[in-house]
C-alpha cells in the first residue's frame, strides 16, 4: 500500500509540515487556512482534533482547542471537514492529531472512518509506545502511518524501540516541554537529531518549537523537515502572508 | 523499564506523552529502593511522629452514634499537622525527592490542603516550592493561599478552563515538561500515571495501619463499615488499605453530588465510564465525543472529573461501594458534626458524614462504623457561612 507521508519523504529538499486546529477559529476558515497553508508549500498538513485538556499543547494550540470546543467541534464534523480538505487537495499528505481520549471513546471504527476521509498518518501524543503498541499496529495494518514522538529524554532500548515502531517519518521533539514557539534548540535536542541520525535511515521531522530559520541552522542537516504549529496558527491569526513567511524560512536555511 | 505492576484490573498505565516515560521509570525504582531503605522509613516516620503528630486519634463519637443507631468513630485527619491528611504524602514524596536528588518540587492543588502541605513538607526539608492552583479555587480558598505564600511557596494562580483542579493539573504537568529533570512533581491524590498511585497510596495507607490497631485495641475486632469521601481517593485508599482484605469490612466511597447527579457533580465512581486523563486509563466524567465534562461540588478538594485507578477497580470489582452526597447535604453534616461532636470537618470529609445521615436506621446498634474525617473545616468558614445564609434567607 502506498502512503502519501512515504511519498512526499521521497522528493529532495527539506519537507514542511503545517499544524491546524480542526474547527479554529471556525469550520469555514480552517479550510481558508487549509487552502492556504498547502498553496504556500507546506507540503503536509496536520490537522489536530481538539481536546479539552491537552497537556502536551502550550497556550497558542490550548487556546485554540477550547475556542473550537466551544464551537462545537465533534470528531463527526472533523471527517467532514478532512474529506472537504482531501477532496480539494488529492496528493497531500493529512495527518491526525489527537489525544487518545477522544479516539479511544469513539472506538476502532472511528480509525477506519479517518482512513475513509482521506488520512495518511496519525499521532497520539498521549499514547506512548509502552502502552499503545498493539493499537499502533492495528492503525498501521489500516495502510495509516504512525510517526512516534521522539522527545530527547528517551535513551537506550526505548529509544531504538521508538524508532522502529516509527512509520512515515520520526516526529523528534527538539526540547522538553510543551508546544509553542522558543528561541534555540538547546543542546539536548541537538544531541537527539545525531543520536538519530546515526540510529536510522527513516526520515525525522523536527518539531516543537520552531517559528524562524535562524533556529534550525544547527539541525538542518541532522533532518528531513520540519513541524510549525503555534507559530504558523499565529500567522494565520495575524492575517500575514503564508508563502512569503515560509519561503522565508526555506531561504534562510539554504546554505 | 517498569518493574511495578502499573494496572489495577483494566485501569491504570502511563497514558502520558513519551518525554515522561523515562522519568517514571527514575521514580518509580527510586520508590521502591526508599520503601525498602530502613534510614528512608525511619525517616519518615519519626516527622510523621515528631513532626506531623501522628498518630491521629479515633474518637469515639457519642451522640452522632445516638443520632445514627450504630457505634461511630471518627479517624482525626483533621488533627494532622496542617489540618488533612493531604500531610502524610506531602512529607514521603518531599523525602522521596530529596532522595532522588531533586531540590524544586511542583504540585497542583484544589482546596489548598495539598498546596498548604506540600508548602510545609518543602520549608521543613529546605526544598523550594511552586504551587499551581485554579483561579476560582485561589478566590474561594484564599486563607489557603496566604498559607502557602507565608510558608515560602510560590502559587501560581491557573486561569483557564474551569480554574480549578483539573487546570491546575494540566499546567503542573506542563510546567513538569518544561523542567522535567529538575523538578519533582508531587502528585496530591492516588491518581496520575503509575507509579504516582502506588506512592501516595504507599504514604497514606498509614491512616488504615493506625485505624486498624486503634479500633482492635479499643473493640477488640475490625469495623463493619469504613466510610471516606472521594475526590482523587487519597485519604479514602489509605483508610481502605487496611481493610481490603477483611471482607467483613465494608467499604464506602462518598463522592460529591454537588448540585445533584442529574444535574452538576463530581462523582465519577458513580457516573464515570472508562477514560484516559492525566496519565491514567480510569473512570472520567466525560461527554460522548470524549471531552472531559465540567464537574462541580462545593467541597474544592472534590471538584475533579477523574478518580483514582485502584479505586474505580475496587468498584467496579465490588469490593468498595460508590456513594454521594450533594452540596446541601454536606452542609446539613457539617452542621450537626459540629454541633454533635464539636468538630467542624473539611466541605469534603463532611460529605462521608453525610452519608451517615442519609443512612441513619439502617445500621444495626452493635455495627462499628469508622468514618475518616479528612481534613478540618477552617478554610471553608467562608463557604459554609455563605451556604447557611442562603438556605435562611
Ligand atoms: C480535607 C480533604 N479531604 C479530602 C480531599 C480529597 O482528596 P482525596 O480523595 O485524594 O482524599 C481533599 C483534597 O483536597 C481534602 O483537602
Amino acid at each position: 500500500m502506498k502512503n502519501r507521508v512515504d511519498e512526499v519523504f521521497r522528493r529532495s529538499g527539506k519537507i514542511f509540515i503545517g499544524y491546524l486546529t480542526c474547527g479554529y477559529p471556525d469550520d469555514e476558515t480552517t479550510l481558508e487556512w487549509a487552502d492556504r497553508v498547502i498553496s504556500a508549500g507546506f507540503e503536509i498538513l496536520e490537522i489536530g482534533l481538539p481536546f479539552s485538556d491537552p497537556v502536551a499543547d502550550g497556550p497558542v494550540i490550548e487556546l485554540a482547542s477550547q475556542e473550537a470546543l466551544k464551537r462545537g467541534m465533534t470528531p463527526e464534523k472533523y471527517l467532514e471537514i478532512v474529506s472537504e480538505i482531501r477532496k480539494k487537495h488529492p496528493d497531500i499528505p493529512l495527518i491526525t492529531m489527537s489525544y487518545y481520549n477522544p479516539i479511544a471513546r469513539k472506538g476502532f471504527k472511528y480509525i477506519e472512518n479517518l482512513k475513509k476521509s482521506g488520512i495518511d498518518g496519525i499521532i497520539i501524543p498521549d499514547l506512548p509506545l509502552i502502552e499503545g503498541e498493539n493499537f499502533y499496529r492495528k492503525i498501521n495494518s489500516l495502510g495509516i502511518v504512525t510517526p512516534m514522538l521522539i522527545p530527547p529524554t528517551i535513551k537506550g532500548e526505548y529509544f531504538k524501540k521508538l524508532v522502529k515502531a516509527s512509520s512515515g517519518f520520526i516526529y523528534a521533539v527538539t526540547r522538553t516541554g510543551t508546544t509553542g514557539a522558543r528561541d534555540e534548540i538547546p543542546p539536548e535536542g541537538i544531541e537527539l537529531f545525531r543520536r538519530l541520525k546515526r540510529e536510522t535511515n527513516k526520515p525525522v521531522a523536527a518539531g516543537f518549537g520552531i517559528s524562524r530559520p535562524q533556529q534550525l541552522t544547527s539541525i538542518k542537516n541532522l533532518v528531513d523537515g520540519f513541524i510549525i504549529g503555534s507559530a504558523l496558527i499565529k500567522k494565520l491569526e495575524e492575517g500575514e502572508d503564508i508563502k512569503n513567511w515560509l519561503n522565508w524560512i526555506k531561504e534562510g536555511i539554504k546554505d | 523499564m517498569f518493574r511495578l505492576k502499573r494496572y489495577y484490573g483494566s485501569f491504570g498505565g502511563v497514558y502520558i506523552p513519551e518525554l515522561f516515560i523515562p522519568i517514571l521509570e527514575e521514580l518509580e525504582s527510586a520508590f521502591i529502593r526508599a520503601k525498602r531503605d530502613s534510614e528512608f522509613l525511619k525517616r519518615y516516620r519519626k516527622l510523621l511522629k515528631e513532626y506531623a503528630g501522628r498518630p491521629t486519634p479515633l474518637t469515639y463519637a457519642p451522640r452522632l452514634s445516638k443520632i445514627i443507631g450504630a457505634k461511630i468513630y471518627l479517624k482525626r485527619e483533621d488533627l494532622a499537622h496542617t489540618g488533612a491528611h493531604k500531610i502524610n504524602n506531602t512529607i514521603g514524596q518531599a523525602l522521596l525527592a530529596e532522595y532522588m536528588g531533586k531540590r524544586r518540587i511542583i504540585a497542583e492543588t484544589g482546596a489548598g490542603q495539598h498546596g498548604v502541605a506540600t508548602a510545609t513538607a518543602a520549608a521543613h526539608i529546605g526544598l523550594e516550592c511552586e504551587i499551581f492552583m485554579g483561579s476560582e479555587d485561589v478566590k474561594r480558598q484564599r486563607l489557603n493561599v496566604l498559607r502557602m505564600e507565608l510558608l515560602g511557596a510560590k502559587v501560581v494562580p491557573v486561569n483557564k478552563g474551569s480554574g480549578t483542579l483539573k487546570d491546575a493539573i494540566n499546567e503542573a504537568l506542563r510546567e513538569w515538561a518544561e523542567n522535567v529533570t529538575t523538578t519533582y512533581y508531587l502528585l496530591g491524590s492516588v491518581v496520575g500515571p503509575h507509579p504516582y498511585p502506588a506512592i501516595v497510596k504507599f504514604f497514606q495507607s498509614v491512616i488504615g495501619s493506625e485505624t486498624k490497631k486503634q479500633i482492635r485495641k479499643i473493640e477488640g475486632r475490625d469495623p463493619d463499615y469504613v466510610i471516606a469521601c472521594v475526590g482523587g481517593g487519597s485519604n479514602a485508599m489509605g483508610i481502605f488499605s487496611a481493610f481490603i482484605r477483611n471482607r467483613n469490612t465494608r467499604l464506602i466511597g462518598v463522592e460529591a453530588a454537588g448540585r445533584g447527579l442529574d444535574s452538576l457533580h463530581s462523582a465519577t465512581l458513580n457516573l464515570g465510564t472508562p477514560g484516559y486523563l492525566h496519565g491514567t486509563r480510569s473512570l472520567l466524567l466525560q461527554d460522548k465525543n470524549g471531552q472531559v465534562k465540567k464537574v462541580h461540588s462545593i467541597a474544592p478538594g472534590l471538584d475533579y472529573p477523574g478518580v483514582g485507578p485502584e479505586l474505580a477497580h475496587l468498584v467496579y470489582s465490588g469490593r468498595v461501594k460508590a456513594s454521594s452526597a450533594t452540596d446541601t447535604e454536606v452542609i446539613e453534616a457539617v452542621k450537626v458534626l459540629a454541633e454533635s461532636e464539636g468538630i467542624i470537618p473539611a466541605l469534603e470529609s463532611a460529605h462521608a458524614v453525610a452519608y451517615l445521615l442519609k443512612h441513619r436506621g439502617e445500621f444495626r446498634q452493635e455495627d462499628i462504623v469508622v468514618v475518616n474525617i479528612s481534613g478540618r473545616g477552617d478554610k471553608d468558614m467562608e463557604t459554609i457561612m455563605e451556604a447557611l445564609h442562603e438556605k435562611q434567607s
